[in-house]
């Protein structure tokens, strides 16, 4: 068909003379959309800034000279601020990665590793384990830690099993089951809660307002290796990720093998989850908010997306952990409150002001 | 054998069965019409084709002698494309061209970037179903005509020899309506692919399609060719839709179709 009928068709000629909300320049910070590298590069900058210069403030600013001079301070510097400054990047990035996940998968933007049970379950391994008094290592991991990942992998396997016996096992079945899980994990947890005595619930309440507060690098390792695992796997599957933006329906007549993509993805961000949880507590909020953070800047497209959560991440939870144990230093606030109360007005803002993308 | 072929399909979901027994070949290029009234089973039918459905018996959808169960998706994709129904769908948060590039998936390497034949064969698509104007537009800025459009054109990318569609005139104006079918009839022309349409639209389905498959409570009413199906088309759409129907002749030779009260 000729071209001239073409924009006979779609009135064209009236849309060439008619400006195009996309090519309309835009003005302002928020107004700038930053081609994809570009973007990503200098995310990355400001996290080797931020990952370098953050652990340098605390309750008393510190200085390089202070490091070499002071044996005291050096300890400080090397064995609580660094690796908290990198726990917290590194689990801040998992969780925005995750939520990135969660939210691709279900096409919903409320899904995050809360919606879907996983961190509760996790909270609730954790708790059980705390309750008992067991303590020590078990395959190189605090019994805790361990607690949280079996809660995790418990939660995801449950959702599983529950959409699986729905015939379509389609996305809202599984968030829908997701949030069953989740209820039924934090009523056993209040459960417990309600029969322990005063100081375990103490305890419980403390870990469940998530927090970084790790000595030495020990935790960070122990996370290290689900961040990895999960990453990569959800990397390999970034393409896949895509398709399920346009439909389930369409993604699986293109080639997409739906059913695999999506076990894969959910489980590599379980893991994550649990991994993080089992260190930091269900720290809220990061993972909801990133990639709603990100999306207006770098699109949809997940190959972007992914580093770009990775980052922003990273550099939220580091920020706000900055904030927690700053602001009424030497006494530290829950990290987990600082994220929702930071975050909040800042994605309201930024959705604001950019709209729907 | 070669084409797209159901033998004694069944498909039942919670013990009825929505198809029964269906048996036909689509052959290469040719270009077949589902019509029935709503739940007559055309949709599943048409799920069945392209995988999305399992029949009852894995073997009896084959496509060039392959039971599809045996197929993989990715395998799949290179010989069937699927446009589903336009309205209440998820949109996709993508620029036109973006969303039909992503076709191409079936044919890249795993974890490679889409190639300049990718973008050759974008084009290519877009042209022909005649949107390349909108290419940089976001997919939710597009009103329904040019949605559906996308749609087709992004089931055109991969390049197939089987396009399937389903009910891609619905909810489209008049106007709409009438260029979904000239892309269509491009699509089945130019590039010799099979063409398999659900429709309630009978005058679009006989002016367009070589082949008509009626279907009545999931099983077969009618399989044939449309001159067959003309000897007595009112008298058959009457029986399909369980409504009268009247014949009209129109000055350019066309029968058109139309309801009529008792």
């Amino acid at each position: 068909m000729p071209e001239s009928k073409n924009r006979l068709l779609y009135g064209g000629g009236l849309t060439s003379t008619r400006p195009d909300k996309n090519s309309i320049p835009r003005f302002g910070l928020l107004w700038l959309k930053l081609p994809a590298y570009l973007g990503i590069s200098v995310l990355i900058i400001i996290s080797l800034i931020l990952v370098s210069l953050l652990p340098f403030i605390g309750m008393e600013l510190m200085t390089v000279s202070h490091i070499v001079d002071n044996a005291l301070q050096r300890e400080i510097f090397l064995t609580l601020r660094f690796p908290r400054v990198l726990t917290a990047f590194i689990a801040g990035g998992g969780l925005a990665v995750c939520g990135l996940v969660f939210q691709g998968v279900f096409r919903n933007p409320m899904a995050d590793p809360f919606t879907l049970g996983v961190a509760s379950g996790a909270s609730c391994g954790a708790a059980m384990v705390i309750l008992s008094g067991a303590a020590g290592v078990f395959l190189g991991l605090p019994v805790a830690a361990f607690g949280a990942l079996c809660g995790a992998v418990a939660s995801f396997l449950l959702v599983m099993i529950f959409s699986a016996s729905i015939r379509d096992g389609s996305s809202n079945m599984i968030l829908l089951a997701g949030i069953a899980v989740s209820f039924f994990f934090s009523s056993l947890l209040m459960f417990s809660q309600y029969v322990s005595g005063m100081g375990e619930t103490f305890r419980i309440v403390r870990w469940l307002m998530g927090g970084v507060e790790v000595f030495g690098y020990a935790p960070l390792l122990s996370m290290l290796p689900f961040i990895t695992t999960g990453l990569v796997l959800i990397a390999a599957n970034a393409a896949a990720l895509d398709h399920f933006l346009t439909g389930e329906d369409i993604a699986q007549t293109r080639g997409v093998h739906i059913r695999l993509s999506r076990n894969l993805l959910l489980l590599a961000a379980t893991v994550m989850t649990g991994g993080i949880v089992s260190v930091c507590g269900p720290i809220g909020f990061v993972g909801m908010m990133v990639p709603h953070f990100c999306r207006p800047f770098f699109g949809a497209s997940h190959r972007i997306l992914l580093p770009a959560c990775l980052f922003a991440g990273g550099i939220f939870l580091s920020i706000c952990d900055t904030f927690a144990r700053t602001v009424i230093a030497p006494s530290e606030i829950p990290v987990g409150v600082i994220t929702a109360l930071l975050g909040a007005p800042f994605l309201i803002w930024i959705l604001r002001s950019r709209g729907n993308v | 054998m070669t084409g797209l072929e159901a033998k004694n399909l069944f498909f039942s979901y919670r013990n009825k069965n929505i198809v029964e027994d269906i048996t036909f070949t689509v052959s290469t290029g040719g270009a077949w019409a589902l019509i029935g009234r709503n739940g007559a089973g055309k949709s599943t039918l048409l799920k069945c084709f392209c995988g999305l459905l399992r029949p009852s018996r894995p073997e009896s959808v084959l496509i060039n002698g392959v039971p599809i169960s045996k197929l993989s998706p990715r395998e799949i994709a290179l010989r069937v494309a699927y446009v589903p129904q336009g309205g209440n769908r998820p949109v996709p948060p993508f620029t036109v061209r973006e969303y039909v590039v992503m076709a191409r998936f079936p044919y890249r390497n795993f974890g490679t970037l889409p190639c300049q034949k990718d973008k050759n064969r974008v084009g290519d698509a877009l042209d022909i179903a005649g949107i390349s104007h909108l290419a940089g537009r976001m997919m939710s800025t597009l009103s329904g005509g040019e949605f559906q459009a996308a749609l087709i054109a992004g089931a055109v990318c991969q390049e197939t020899p089987f396009l399937l569609l389903d009910e891609p005139t619905t909810y489209l104006d008049p106007f709409h309506q009438e260029n979904v079918r000239q892309i269509i009839e491009r699509v089945h022309t130019e590039r010799g692919t099979a063409v398999i349409t659900v429709t309630h639209d009978v005058n679009f389905a006989l002016s367009t399609h070589d082949n008509i498959l009626a279907l009545v409570d999931g099983k077969i009413f009618f399989c044939g060719t449309k001159e067959e199906f003309c000897i007595d088309a009112a008298g058959r759409l009457s029986k399909i839709f369980s409504v009268n129907f009247r014949a009209a002749e129109c000055p350019n030779q066309k029968t058109v179709y139309y309801t009529e009260a008792d």
